[in-house]
Parts: C-alpha cells; sequence; structure tokens
C-alpha cells in the first residue's frame, strides 16, 4: 500500500467568521493522498476546490481541522515555517500560469529559488537545465511577453517544479487553454507523476477529469465530499 | 558579478569617497590656519567685524553694528533694497537703547 | 530527493540581487527619480556649506573682536559720539583701554562702490600685514593723506588709473583731498579688509567730515570677560542715548546671520520641500497594477512577507541613500574645489567691490546624519507603506486576485 502523503481531518475553512458576509468555503472535510497519485478534485466554481487546494498546498490555514502533510501537522505552523515547508515541498501552478512579464524566462523560472538562499550560480545552472529538458533553452532571455501560450505554459511547469518539490497542485490548469495546449499540458504532468511527484489538479474540465494516469476524482459541491 | 556585490562595492567607494572628502576638509582646515592667524592680527588691530563680502549697502557690509533704522529704511517690510540683502536675515536688535518697560494689561 | 538547504546569508544576498535587479528593470523611472532626489539634496547641501563655511568665517576673528563697541543712537540711526564720553567711560572698573575710532563709508559714485574708510596709525601696522607700493616720487606729500587700501580697491581704482593716487571729493567740499596709496593688505585678510583704505587719523575724520570732538564709536576692552554684561549694562544706565554692542551680541548675530530666515536659505528650502514632497506623494499614493500583480506572484509561489518588503525596502533604500550621499558629495565638490559659482553671487550682490575668496571648508557628520534621516527614512517609508498593505495579504487571495 501506498504512503500518506497528505492526510486531511475534519478540515472547515470560514472566511469572515462572525461577520454577516460569513461563507463556510470548506466544511469538515477529510482525506487522506497517497504519495504519488495524480487526484483530481472536481467541481464546479464555488465548490470550494480552490480553497481546498489552497490549504493542502500551505497557502492558507484551516479554521479547523487538522491537515498533516507527510507525516508533519502544519496547520498550527506559523507564516515563516508554513511558508519554508511550502518552498521545500510543493509547486504550484495557477490559472493563467502568473508569469512575472517584466523578468525573463530564466528569472522567472528562478523566483522560487530566491527565498531557498541558493547562489545565483546554482540557479542558473538548475533553471538551464530544466528549460533544456522542456526544450526553452533558447528562449532564457526571451521576456514572458514575447512567448507563445505553449511556451508560457511550460515556464509556468518549470517554475513549480525548479525547487524539487515533491507534490505539485495545479488549480483549473487547462480554463484557458485550447485542446492542442491541454493535451500537451497533461502529457507533462503524465512525465511528472513517472518521475515521482504526487499531482492535485483541481478541475471541473471533462478532459482532465478524464485523464489516463488519473488514480483518483474526488467531488467536492458547496464545501463538503460528494460521496 | 552578482548584483548584491556591485551595489557592496558601490557603497564602498560611497563611502571612501566621502572619506577623501572629509580629508580633504581637513586638509584645507590646516592649510587655511596661517591665513587665519593673519586675520585675527588685523582684526585685533583695526576692531571692525564682519566680512567684506557684499559691500553695496553700509547695513550689510558691517551687519551686525548696523542701526535699526537703515537695514529697514522706510518700512520694516523695505529689506531687499540690494539683492544680498535677500541672502542675510535680519540682524539681532536686542542691544538698543531700551528707554523704559511697558506694562502690559492683564499682567506680564 | 535531497532537500535544498536553506543559507540564511544567501537568502539575504539574493534579496538585495532582486531588489537592484527590480531598479534596472526600470531604469528610466528610477534613474529620474534618483536624478531628482540627488539634486534636490545638492542644492541643500549647497546652501548648508556656504552658509556653514561664511558663518565659520565669521567667528574664526571674532575673539579679537573689542568686548564692547559704543555708539550714539539719536532718533534710532547712529550719529557721531562725543569725546566726553570716554574720560568717563575710561574710568569704569574694569575697563582696560577704550579707544575712540574714527571710520565711515565713502561712496565712490563714478565706480558705484563703497569704501570703508578707516583712521589708523599706518605704522601700527606690521610689515607682514601690508605689501609695499613703490613709488616714483622722492618727496611724500602730506603723510595724513597717505592710504594703505584691500585688494579689492586696488583692483578697481586700477581701472580708472587711480591706484596710485586717489582723489576724494564730494559736491560740498571746497577743495579736493588727494591720498596717497602707498601699500595693499595681503589677499589672505581679503575677507577683513577687501574694501578697506586705511589712513591716520587726520585724514579720515577730513573724509569722513567727523568734527574735531568727535568720533564714529568707541571700541572697549575688558580684560575679564565675566565683567563684560555688568559694564554693558552700567554703560547702559548712566548713557542710555548710547548703544552697547557686546562681542557676545556680534557673535550672537554671526551665528543667526544665515539661519533659516534668511531669504536665500528659506527659498532653497522650501523648493527643496515641495520637490522631495511631490516625490513622496507619487509613492504613497500606491503601487501600479503591475507592482501589486508581482507582489501577488511573488507570494503566492512562496516568498514571505518579509521577503517581499525587503525588496521593496531595499529598493528605497540603495536609491535613497545613493542620492544622499552623492548629493553631498557633489555639494561638497561644486562649493569648495568649483567656489560654488553663480551661488557665491548671491551673498555678494551688486558690489562692485568684492572679494575673491576660497571658503573654509565645513564638514560636519551630524549634518550627513541629519539628511540621511529626514531623507532616506521618509522615502523608505513612503515606498514600504503602499507596498505593505499588498504584501499583508493571504497568499492564497493573491493567486486568486492576480487578475
Amino acid at each position: 500500500m501506498k504512503e500518506s502523503l497528505i492526510v486531511l481531518k475534519n478540515v472547515t475553512k470560514i472566511y469572515n467568521e462572525g461577520q454577516i458576509n460569513e461563507v463556510v468555503s470548506v466544511n469538515n472535510i477529510s482525506l487522506d493522498i497517497k504519495k504519488n497519485e495524480m487526484i483530481v478534485l472536481k467541481g464546479p466554481s464555488g465548490s470550494g476546490k480552490t480553497t481546498l487546494i489552497a490549504m493542502m498546498g500551505c497557502l492558507l490555514k484551516p479554521t479547523s481541522g487538522d491537515i498533516n502533510i507527510m507525516g508533519k501537522s502544519i496547520s498550527k505552523l506559523p507564516e515563516k515555517f508554513m511558508n519554508q515547508f511550502k518552498l521545500q515541498y510543493f509547486g504550484f501552478i495557477f490559472q493563467n500560469f502568473q508569469l512575472i512579464s517584466e523578468l525573463s524566462v530564466a528569472d522567472n523560472v528562478e523566483l522560487p529559488l530566491y527565498p531557498l538562499g541558493v547562489k545565483p550560480a546554482m540557479r542558473r545552472e538548475m533553471s538551464l537545465k530544466l528549460l533544456e529538458r522542456f526544450n526553452l533553452k533558447h528562449r532564457q532571455d526571451f521576456k514572458i511577453k514575447e512567448l507563445s501560450g505553449g511556451e508560457q505554459q511550460r515556464v509556468a511547469i518549470i517554475r513549480a517544479i525548479i525547487n524539487q518539490p515533491e507534490i505539485l497542485l495545479a488549480d483549473e490548469p487547462t480554463a484557458h487553454l485550447d485542446t492542442e495546449l491541454s493535451q500537451s499540458y497533461l502529457e507533462y504532468m503524465k512525465v511528472l507523476k513517472v518521475s515521482g511527484l504526487s499531482v492535485i489538479i483541481a478541475s471541473h474540465d471533462p478532459r482532465v477529469c478524464e485523464f489516463s494516469e488519473v488514480d483518483r476524482v474526488i467531488e467536492i459541491k458547496d464545501g463538503q465530499l460528494k460521496l | 558579478m552578482r548584483y548584491s556585490n556591485t551595489i557592496f562595492i558601490a557603497f564602498f567607494i560611497t563611502f571612501l569617497m566621502i572619506g577623501i572628502v572629509y580629508q580633504h576638509s581637513q586638509y584645507r582646515i590646516k592649510e587655511i590656519q596661517p591665513e587665519i592667524d593673519i586675520r585675527l592680527k588685523i582684526t585685533k588691530k583695526i576692531g571692525l567685524p564682519d566680512l567684506a563680502i557684499t559691500t553695496a549697502a553700509r547695513y550689510l557690509r558691517h551687519y551686525s553694528l548696523t542701526d535699526i533704522n537703515t537695514p529697514f529704511q522706510d518700512y520694516p517690510g523695505s529689506l531687499d533694497h540690494f539683492p544680498a540683502g535677500f541672502a542675510y536675515s535680519t540682524p539681532d536688535f536686542e542691544n538698543l537703547p531700551v528707554i523704559f518697560r511697558l506694562q502690559r494689561r492683564g499682567g506680564d | 530527493m535531497e532537500k535544498l538547504k536553506v543559507n540564511w546569508l544567501d537568502k539575504k544576498l539574493n534579496i538585495i540581487d532582486f531588489a537592484f535587479q527590480s531598479l534596472l528593470r526600470h531604469k528610466t523611472k528610477n534613474g529620474l527619480i534618483f536624478l531628482i532626489f540627488l539634486v534636490i539634496i545638492s542644492i541643500i547641501s549647497s546652501i548648508f556649506f556656504i552658509t556653514g563655511s561664511l558663518t565659520k568665517e565669521l567667528m574664526s576673528t571674532s575673539k579679537s573682536l573689542p568686548d564692547i563697541t559704543i555708539q550714539k543712537i539719536q532718533g534710532g540711526r547712529q550719529v557721531v559720539v562725543e569725546d566726553s564720553y570716554l574720560s568717563e567711560i575710561e574710568k569704569m572698573p574694569g575697563v582696560e583701554t577704550v579707544e575712540p575710532r574714527l571710520w565711515g563709508y565713502f561712496y565712490f559714485s563714478e565706480l558705484k562702490a563703497n569704501f570703508t574708510i578707516y583712521g589708523l596709525d599706518l605704522n601700527d601696522l606690521e610689515a607682514d600685514e601690508y605689501t609695499k607700493i613703490n613709488h616714483q616720487q622722492l618727496l611724500s606729500p602730506n603723510p595724513d593723506y597717505d592710504m594703505i587700501v584691500g585688494t579689492g580697491v586696488y583692483r578697481l581704482l586700477k581701472e580708472v588709473f587711480m591706484e596710485q593716487n586717489f582723489i576724494f571729493n564730494q559736491s560740498t567740499w571746497e577743495q579736493e583731498i588727494s591720498c596717497r596709496i602707498i601699500g595693499t593688505f595681503k589677499a589672505e585678510t581679503q575677507l577683513q579688509t577687501n574694501d578697506l583704505m586705511i589712513m591716520q587719523a587726520e585724514g579720515a575724520r577730513k573724509v569722513l567730515e567727523i568734527p574735531e570732538s568727535a568720533y564714529t564709536d568707541f571700541a572697549i576692552y575688558i580684560p575679564n570677560p565675566e565683567e563684560v554684561q555688568n559694564i554693558a549694562i552700567k554703560i547702559n544706565r548712566l548713557f542710555p542715548e548710547l548703544r552697547t554692542i557686546t562681542k557676545k551680541n556680534i557673535e550672537t548675530t554671526y551665528m543667526s546671520v544665515f539661519n533659516w530666515r534668511s531669504g536665500f536659505v528659506l527659498s532653497g528650502l522650501l523648493i527643496s520641500i515641495l520637490a522631495f514632497l511631490v516625490l513622496i506623494w507619487d509613492k504613497a499614493s500606491g503601487l501600479g497594477a503591475e507592482e501589486k500583480k508581482e507582489i501577488g506572484i511573488l507570494k503566492a509561489i512562496g516568498w514571505d512577507t518579509d521577503m517581499v518588503l525587503s525588496v521593496k525596502l531595499y529598493e528605497g533604500f540603495f536609491i535613497s541613500s545613493f542620492a544622499c550621499f552623492g548629493g553631498i558629495i557633489f555639494a561638497y565638490l561644486f562649493v569648495y574645489i568649483f567656489n560654488a559659482p553663480g551661488l557665491k553671487n548671491v551673498f555678494i550682490g551688486w558690489s562692485s567691490v568684492y572679494p575673491d575668496f576660497d571658503l573654509i571648508p565645513f564638514f560636519d557628520f551630524n549634518y550627513l546624519l541629519l539628511i540621511f534621516i529626514f531623507t532616506v527614512i521618509p522615502y523608505c517609508t513612503a515606498i514600504l507603506f503602499p507596498a505593505w498593505k499588498v504584501a499583508i495579504t493571504d497568499p492564497d487571495v493573491a493567486m486568486r486576485n492576480i487578475n
């Protein structure tokens, strides 16, 4: 049996608790995600899947409940430690990629390495290695705004894995992509899973849910697991 | 070269220049000392204060000895009959003869 | 997989790297801000250096001045003081000497120049205090009318061929007075002597039209400095028509002559403050959309609030501190190496007789600190505040709202 990677126990997230505009985004969810799994969190907009994935990725603290990642409880960690932990174990791919358009490809890709205290020479070495692997080495000095959609997609993926994470999280990765790009994206995810990463994708795109490499599809509705 | 190294070097050069500037000032002060000694001798003989920088008007030339009427001319606002008056603020007129002390209503 | 170990020092250096790189990304904008800053600080520093130097010049010879100077005031104006006061003041305990002085001004309308005439026994001057001028005449005319003049006077008179003999004349005089110029004061004493014409007392009295038993003022010398104030008060009480100016009064005037009330200093400060406020307002009024997005992305990918704010702080710090130090250095060079061209003329005005003077350097580390505190700190605060508002957002919110 595979090792547990992320264990959520009765996790709840309430925004604006006690106020008029109180919103229960995630309601008492318990989950057990194993190592090297590819999981899809499926649900419509507002279902709480983005909040859930953010909590799993140490971007957000739960209101109640416990989140355990690789045996460590992270729910009560202060921001600084959460960040360090996140940087060492997680990679995140955002909707619309969220690259800094003024920076070059190499500079964008190296951003997660700054807080880890990686020296410039080492940073450059690591980034070039990955850029080469994803066939972008010749574009290393180009500004993001000069790249095509597919190239930007690859840059976003490289940025997410440059810090050698264990877990890759992606939020609606195919939301603004055409079929071809969506397919190539899923192929990259497959490659990463094969290389040992665990992949968690939040999406309501049927192409993602029905992807062959997906181990489990977890449905979420109104902040709760749909069983 | 790393950017942070560039910054450190720039700071180093800046502080070095400040050090040089300071040393220069100290050197010039020492260099001027004999001149100041001669000036002290002359001032002792003549005893007139103030510097002969602007001689356009007597209230600007012998600034600390001027009487109250001269800089104010016809009215207090009329200070700058001469452009150099712009650079100097009004002298201290504390030492003019006091005829009598006023008593104010409602105590002192 | 081996985890990357976090090196604290390298992390800090990375932040500095990123901050500098950030500045370079907007070279034009940041370059302009730096330049404006530099100019503002140069202006303020130049004003400070010049006025500081002039005050230092004034104070450098103040200890040789008379302890009390006595003037007679009539109708708010200074008039000649009669010699009858001399004996009374001489008698006062504590007074060492009372020197009656004859001095005043002569306006030479042809050259629009104002000279200070001073009556002094020329034999009292030592050889090293002035340069003798050789004259072709062997017979000396009346020595009462021999003069030693300042270099500024000499330079001016040379232009009109009067450097050997100067002729005093007023429309009310029956006869002109011809004075032979026998020497010039040394260049080192320019600041004190530049406009001076020193002649024997008799000659000065005639030129200044001061009656026989009167003088311009008295210079009183008192060996015990503690007694100066008492003696001044005593004189005031005995002779209320006399004005006593103590050495301390003169020094107080010296210290305050270039303070913020001087129009020159005030206008320089106002312009600089205004420009500075505009700069700060621009910074504090908020970040652009691009900058906000950038901070959001950095937070989302794992940069903590500290790091993001550090970057902004360093950006502000680098620009402001280099501008601050650079401005001070530039001002120093401008004032003390290039002799403040243009700026010095503000102090000279329309004078026809003005000295060529090199300013005594006035470099105060307290001032450096003050300028640093009043420029770098407000600027960095103005940069940090809008950045802080964005940087404290939760990363997930930042992640969602980046668009």
